[in-house]
This record gives structure tokens, sequence and C-alpha cells, in this order.
């Protein structure tokens, strides 16, 4: 059984590498993702970049500089994302095979038959539903689909074993993976961790029947805040300091009152449909087949209910309705006093970020079920019920593994592909900017936050943050939100066509020159969004006349007084020629102040890592000595 | 615990009402309906996980109808809500049942009674018209009872051997003999076994306490005890006994009440037991199949008609009601 175990877990990683032609990639959305295409440049950009308002993004180094030796392997950034989507699924659902098998038979070391296939077809089922969200355009926190588990599984083996070996396994993941412990991973974490933790704290004790090894636990914590405090220590100086955008958010009641509790008025009806959770992914109607599921739920607590499944079912029962927060007047009633707790807010999109540790114990909950249910069958009435149960799932989400999850157009778009191959126009104009002497870069056309779209060499686009910013290190205005506190000023004066004020305005922020896109797909298959200007809700083409299409940017352009620089294909460089230009500072200016804490935090990060190693090699010895 | 799960109703109905009191609609009728009688299936059942997750079940599919783009899938969000509820109860409930300890309602402190004067202080005659009229009426009686086992486990094959424990007049084997299954009854109470040999000389009865054995002739294809294990003190004696006289293959079909207080009270019952304790003892003494199944039958109405003696699938805890369980194991 073990061969196939690991057939599953090869096809499985395979699986992603058809989902996209070679040379394509599908990249954009808010995370960027520009890493892949050169993990070490957006590394460098991301590590000069040492501001408390980039603390949160400042976590995922690690990651990128793994891809950067990656890189160096396969060379192409298909493959690598490829390889990243396949790890996600194959150690998904390794990862939930070896919980299952520990579950159910703890003391064993021979897996029983039908344990095996309970075990199996649960790792399957569990691909089924983390098949439902978060692949087109995946967050950085997108592997906690994988982390989840496997760093479970990795703390049982660790609370069983007392075995060093596996916190320096998790240790090792939560590094690499940093992005996913950070301050935006923050919703996935406070819901499934301490979930996972009570739960596997009632598996030690009441199942297996040993004390908590406390002290192993508290090592590992210490350590684990200690490797990531190269992020922890500068988020954490930006969540004190109350003149941060970070600390009124979380902090502030008009944010609690405005982004917490009126959002989740808002949207708790059409977001929390509890059928939603337990009927993902999409309304199509072999996705009836999911009810499969439940239903062996049902039948495995009526046949013979277990003590196992009654506790996960507790659990299941809490996340289901965290997930769907909309049981009942009160029920919506209670989840909506729990904003008021500092830092609940991270929770307004509730479906979203209960969703992971919903689906963790909701697939628990049908393994102990599942267990029951085939428990003293025939040998073939066990194989031909796994065998249904996984036939059933797999044809369920067959449009998923065909990769039709990362093939979604973008957002209020022309039906535009995000999968699409690099233009090589595109990066050796982002090469030429690397070059320029000092000054900042306005990104023309203007969006909204601070998108920018570029079109593929043959067709679909790439929508997301500033690629100039991530792939040459030169601070750009991308879009409104870049602004600031300029944001408005510069919508009147573009709307009043003030060139005198646009260019004091641009002349302050310290913006030498613009990066100008001429493509007219951009604007003409983005009917809305992108294009979305301060204080509007919907498409504002129509309030800014002057920059409303292509043409009307040309003419705009041809306005200011401007040196062509660079022009090739659609992208072209200007640089703007101010009658008292100013000092043009350098890219990226950070406070010394904000400096120290990266440093304090990169120097605990370091320390740990050695206390780490120095553990890691005594415990080696030790056990060799014991052994002995 | 059982307190706890029993305030849980009152509870989640003041949550429900409470939550309907802000906007009721009419589509909020139906699932007032269906808790409404959940609650009543859930005083009547005591601790059956099983009834909860069944009515889950049926919630869960009918979520499932959110998928087909017309119809029914209109309500199912609140369904879905029910079904939450539903799914709560299921698992306090399956607490209790795991948790719960094996009801002890053995009483070996009360004294056996003289199973004669016990009879005929219930008979009041020796009128032979009498006995013959209230045998007359005890098979009428347990028509729809045995109709309701015959669904079960054929009873009425005429190539069956049929002994009965505990046979009283002789309802069962009168309708036994009516449908020409070859049946012997027999009884603890000699006065007994004299009156019904007097009553129904054609039926062999013999006088026979299942605790001590069955005179045994050949094996049996069925042995029935209705209402008679309740009154037996050696039980593990009575199940063997039963074991060894039965065919390999063959059937044991009785019914006891159900550990209701007006049942568990009575004088003359010994052993009055939950289901799964009947399961795990016969399954202890051998037995390779047990199943037990609620059955229920109301006062009065079947001297109406005989059929009007309807059979519920459930408990009713109700005095005058008979709430028994019934217990089909195979040898």
């Amino acid at each position: 059984m073990r061969k196939v175990v690991f057939l599953i877990a090869i096809i499985l990683f395979i699986i992603p590498f058809f989902w996209v032609k070679p040379g394509f990639v599908d990249l954009g959305g808010d995370a960027g993702r520009l890493y892949f295409l050169d993990p070490l440049t957006v590394a460098k950009n991301l590590y000069d970049h040492q501001s408390l308002a980039w603390a949160s993004a400042y976590a995922i180094l690690p990651y990128e500089l793994a891809l950067a030796v990656l890189k160096k392997v396969v060379g192409s950034a298909t493959t690598m994302i490829a390889i990243d989507r396949g790890l996600q699924l194959s150690l998904a659902f390794y990862s939930i095979y070896l919980i299952v098998n520990t579950l159910l038979s703890p003391a064993k070391q021979i897996r029983s038959f039908r344990d095996t296939c309970a075990a199996i077809v649960s790792g399957i089922v569990y691909v089924g539903f983390v098949s439902s969200s978060g692949w087109a355009l995946s967050l950085e926190t997108h592997s906690q689909i994988f982390l989840n588990p496997l760093i479970f599984y990795l703390l049982l083996r660790y609370c069983l074993t007392s075995n060093f070996i596996f916190a320096v396994c998790i240790l090792l993941l939560t590094l690499i993976y940093s992005g996913n412990f950070s301050f935006s991973g923050m919703p996935q974490l406070a819901a499934f961790y301490p979930h996972a933790i009570g739960f596997l704290l009632i598996f030690i004790t009441r199942f297996i029947r040993r004390p908590v090894p406390w002290r192993n636990l508290f090592i590992l914590g210490i350590l684990f805040v200690g490797l990531h405090a190269y992020h922890i220590v500068p988020t954490a100086a930006s969540l004190l300091d109350k003149s941060t955008f970070t600390h009124s958010y979380v902090f502030g009641s008009q944010s609690i009152q405005e982004s917490g509790v009126h959002y989740f008025d808002v949207n708790h009806e059409t977001l929390g449909k509890i059928s939603t959770p337990l009927f993902a992914p999409a309304r199509s109607p072999q996705n009836l087949l999911i009810l499969f599921v439940p239903m062996v739920i049902f039948l495995g607590l009526m046949r013979s209910p277990s003590v196992l499944g009654e506790v996960t079912g507790i659990f299941f029962a809490v996340t289901l309705f965290l997930v769907s927060a909309n049981i009942t007047k009160i029920g919506v009633g209670l989840y909506q006093k729990l904003f008021y707790i500092p830092g609940f807010m991270m929770f307004r999109s509730f479906n979203d970020k209960w969703y992971y540790v919903f689906a963790f114990f909701y697939v628990l909950l049908f393994a102990c079920s599942f267990a029951s249910v085939i428990k003293n069958r025939k040998t073939w009435i066990v194989a031909a019920l796994s065998l249904f149960i996984i036939g059933s799932t797999i044809y369920r989400i067959f449009p998923f593994l065909q990769g039709k999850a990362i093939d979604v157009p973008h957002y209020q778009s022309k039906n535009v592909s995000p999968i699409f191959s690099i233009d090589p126009n595109l990066m050796d104009t982002l090469s030429v900017v690397r070059t320029l002497p000092e000054g900042k870069i306005l990104t023309l056309p203007l969006t909204f936050p601070y998108y920018q779209i570029a079109y593929g060499k043959e067709g679909g686009a790439y929508v997301g943050g500033s690629l100039i910013i991530s792939l040459t290190g030169r601070e750009d205005y991308s879009g409104f939100w870049r602004f600031g506190n300029y944001a408005q000023k510069m919508f009147d004066a573009i709307h009043d066509e003030d060139i005198h004020t646009i260019l004091e305005i641009l002349s302050t922020l310290h913006v030498r020159y613009i990066f100008y896109n001429s493509d007219s797909r951009i604007m003409d298959n983005f009917p809305d969004y992108p294009y979305i200007y301060p204080g509007l809700m919907y498409s504002s083409k129509d309030q800014l006349p002057a920059i409303r299409d292509q043409a009307a940017y040309a003419a705009f352009l041809a306005k200011f007084p401007l040196k062509k620089v660079y022009e090739k294909g659609v992208y072209s460089l200007y640089e703007i020629e101010y009658v008292n230009p100013p000092v043009f500072t350098s890219s990226f200016e950070v406070p010394t102040q904000e400096k120290q804490y990266f440093t304090v935090g990169r120097g605990i990060s370091i320390v740990t890592a050695g206390i780490m190693i120095v553990l890691s090699v005594w415990e080696l010895i030790w056990r060799k000595y014991k052994k002995k | 615990m059982i307190l706890l799960s029993f305030a849980l109703i009152p509870l989640t109905a003041s949550i429900v009402f409470g939550d309907l009191a802000g906007a009721f609609s009419y589509s909020d009728l139906p699932f007032v309906i269906a808790f409404v009688l959940y609650g009543i299936f859930h005083i009547s059942q005591k601790i059956r996980s099983k009834t909860t997750f069944a009515i889950s079940l049926f919630f869960l599919i009918w979520m499932g109808f959110s998928y087909i783009p017309t119809g029914a899938g209109v309500v199912t969000e609140r369904i879905g809500e029910w079904l939450f509820l539903f799914f709560v109860y299921g698992l306090v409930q399956i607490h209790l049942e795991l948790h719960k300890h094996t009801p002890s309602i053995s009483r070996r402190d009360k004294i056996q009674p003289d199973w004669d004067e016990y009879y005929f202080s219930k008979v009041q005659t020796r009128q032979l018209e009498d006995l013959i009229r209230h045998s007359a009426n005890h098979a009428l009686w347990y028509s729809t009872w045995l109709g309701y086992i015959n669904a079960r486990v054929p009873l009425y094959d005429t190539r069956l051997r049929v002994f009965e424990i505990g046979s009283g007049l002789g309802g069962v084997i009168t309708l036994m003999q009516q449908h020409n299954v070859p049946v012997t009854g027999s009884d603890v109470s000699p006065g007994i076994v004299s009156l019904s040999k007097r009553i129904r000389p054609d039926i062999p009865y013999i006088l026979c306490n299942v605790e001590t054995g069955i005179p045994l002739k050949h094996p049996y294809d069925r042995i029935f005890a209705f209402e008679v294990l309740e009154h037996l003190t050696k039980l593990d004696n009575a199940v063997t006994n039963i074991y060894d006289a039965l065919k390999q293959g063959g059937y044991f079909v009785g019914t006891t009440p159900y550990p209701y207080r007006h049942f568990v009270d009575l004088p003359t019952h010994f052993n009055v037991h939950g289901p799964d304790f009947w399961r795990q003892l016969f399954r202890s003494s051998g037995f390779t199949s047990v199943v037990t199944y609620p059955m229920s039958l109301p006062p009065f109405l079947w001297r109406i008609h005989p059929k009007l003696n309807f059979v519920f699938p459930v408990y009713v805890p109700f005095k005058g009601w008979i709430s028994t369980t019934l217990i089909i194991a195979k040898k």
C-alpha cells in the first residue's frame, strides 16, 4: 500500500506541470508573485526596503531566497510555479494520510489495510476540499493548505517521540514558508493553530494517555519566535507605534466599526452560506457528489460512534459555525460582537479565513467516520467503497485537475486570461529602468490602488503590484493610492488638466521619470477595475477625460515637458524636464529608527538559527551515544 | 448529563424562537414544526443519536438540492442552519451514549412471586368459556404485533418448528396454529399449563423454566419469549438455554419493556434494560447477529378493531402504552 500512496503523491505533484504551457506564467494579484520571475532581485529589493510599512512583506525573504536556489537548478519560472503547486497538492495529500494513519492506530507500527484505505481516501478528499479556493493568482499565504496538516503531523510526532529533529523540520518549514507565518498570514494562523493544538493535546492526553511535553513545546515556541524575529520585531514595532496605519487599522475604534462590524453586516448573508463550505467548490452538477462526504460522516457516526469521532465532531461543529458565521440571528450577533476584540477584524472575510481549519477538521471527521463505515467489512467492499469515494472526488474536481482553477479571467476584464508569456520588450525596458540615474518613477496609466497591467507576448495579461518596484528596485507611483496625501490633489489637477500643479506634486515626490505603457488593450479590455479613482466606487474613467483612454493619455502627455529616454514596443521611458529640478534622492529613504528594528530582528534570528544548529547536532550526538 | 441534554431542548428552542422573533417569515414555519417534532421525538427516544443523525441526513440531502437551479433550493440555507443544530444535538447524544453507564435495573433483591397466584389474580376466572374468550382476545391483540415482527423475520412458515417461552393463556400459540405452524407452548406456572391444555388440547404445552433448561426433543427454528425476559433473574442461564435449544441459523424472537420508570417499578420485573444491554447479552452468549427495534402499541384501540393496534417504531414513555424492545437474535 505504501507504493500506492507514493504513486498518488507523485501523480499529484506532476499534475500542475500540465496547467500552463512552457514559457507561460500566471502571475499577478495582490501578491504579484513576481519572485518567480527573478527571485534574487525581488529579494534584494525587499531587503533594501526596510520600512515599517513593509514589515509584514519582509517575512517572505527566505522563501524568495529558496526560490533563487531553485531557479539556479530549474531555470524556468513556469517550472518553479509548477513545482510550488505540485508540492502543495502532494504534501497536502501525504500529510493527511500520515495524520489519519496515526489517529486511527497510534500504537501500531504496521497499519491495517482498512486504516490505510481510510487514510488514502481522506487524503484525496482533503485535496478535493482545498481545490476550492485560492489557486487563481494565489496569495503568499496559500501554502497553508499543506503547511497546516504537515506541521500538525510533525507536531504530533514531536510530542509523541520528543525527537528534536521533528522540531527542526517544523522550524525550517516555517522559515522557508515564513510568508505564511507573518502578519499577512495571521488570520489563517490564528484560525488553525489554537484549534489544532487543542485537538492535539486532547488526542495525546485522552487517546494515547501520555503527558503533554510542555517543556519541549515551550522550547519549540521560543525557537519559533526567535527564528522569525527578523519580521516579528519590525511588525510588532509597527503594530505598537500609534502613528502607523497598521496600529490604527487593528486597534482604532473607527476602523473596527467601519472595516469590521459594518463590513460584516453588509456581507455576512452573501458570504456565509452554510452550504458553501459543505458543498465547495463550485455550483456545477457534479458537485452534488460531495454529498458523499457528509453522508459518510453521518453513516459512520450512526453505525458506531467513537470518542475520537465525537471529539473531532466538536471541532468540526465549531469551525463550521465560524466558517459560515451565519447560523441563526443570535449566531450572527455573537460573531459581530467578536469584532470588538482587537485583531478579530482579520476574520471579517470569515468564509476564507476559517476555511483551512474547517477543511482540516472536516476531513478528520470524515476519516473517523469512514473508518467506522468500513470496520469489519469484507476486503473487496472496503476497496470498492474507497475507490468509489476517490473516483467521485476526482470526477468532482476534474476541472481543477485540468488547471481550470488558475485560468479565471481577470476581475471585471473582457475575458482577459491571467496566463501569459512575458513580453521581452517589457523586460528590456525594465532593465533600462535599473540603470537610470537617481529619481523616482511615475507609472502610467494610473490605476487603483497601485496595480500595473502589462500584456503578455501571446495574449493574457499581468495585473498586479508594480513590476518596477519589484523587479528593478526603483520606487514608483503606479496608482492613486501611492500618492498618499496627494491623491485627491493629483486627481483634481488631472481633472483640470493643471500641468503646473501636477509637475509641482511630482517634483515634491522626487519623480524624475515616467514609465508609460501605450498598449490600448490595457485600457480597452479593462473597462472598470482597476481604473477606480479616489473617492469613487465604480469605473472612474469618465471622471477624468484627460486620461480616459490611450489617445487621451498621448495628448495629455504631450503637454508635459518630457524627454524620451527609451522606447521599445509599447513601453516608453521619459524624463521630466523641470524648470527648477529638485535634488533627487535615492529610491528608498528609511528612517534610521525604523532600520534598527530590522537589525535587532535579524540579529535575534541569526542567533536563534545558531542555537538551533547546536541543539540539532547535540541531539544527533546524544542519540548516537545513547544507542551505544 | 441526561438532564442537561433535556435542558438543551428549551434552550435551543428559546434560541430559535428568539432568532425568529427578529423577523418572522413564512419560510421559518417548517423549521419550527420540524424542531418541535424533533423535541417530541427526543423526549420519547431518550438518548437515540441515530435518530438525530438520520434527521440531520435528511436535512443534508435537502441542502444538496440547493445545487438544482430551481425548486427546493430556495429555503436550503435556513435548513442548513437546522442541520447544524441537529448535528450538535447528535454530538451531545453521542457523548451521552459513549459515556453512560449501563443502567443497572437488575433487582435480585426482589422475591420471586408465586406464578400461579400471579396469573390467577389477573385472569380471575377458571371457567373454560371465559378462558377461551381470554385466549382469543390475546390472539387478537398479538395479531398486529406478530405481523410487525413477521416483516423482519419470517414466522408463519409451516416448515418451521417453534417453541414459545411464557405462553400464558396462549395468544401467540393460537395465532401460530391458525397459520398451521407447528408450535410448542410453555410456561413456568403449573396452573396455567393445565388451564392452557384445557383451552387448546391440540397444541403441545409444557411446564418449563427457561432459567433451568428447555426440554428438547429436537432443536427449534424459532424460539419466542414475548414480555418474559424482564421476569427472569438468571438471564445468562436463560439466554444460554435458548441458544442451546435453537437450530443453527435459527432465531430467537422476543420483546421486553423499555426501562421507563413505570415498567421498572413493577414488582414482577427483575431485569428491565435498554436495547444496548440486550444486544450485548445475546452477542456474548454466542448469537451471530442481534438486532433490536423499538416498538410501541397504544392502549384500548385494539378493542375497537385488532387492526387499530398500531405498532409505532419508537419508544413512547406514556403510561398505558406498551413500549418494548423487539430482539431478533440469530444463532
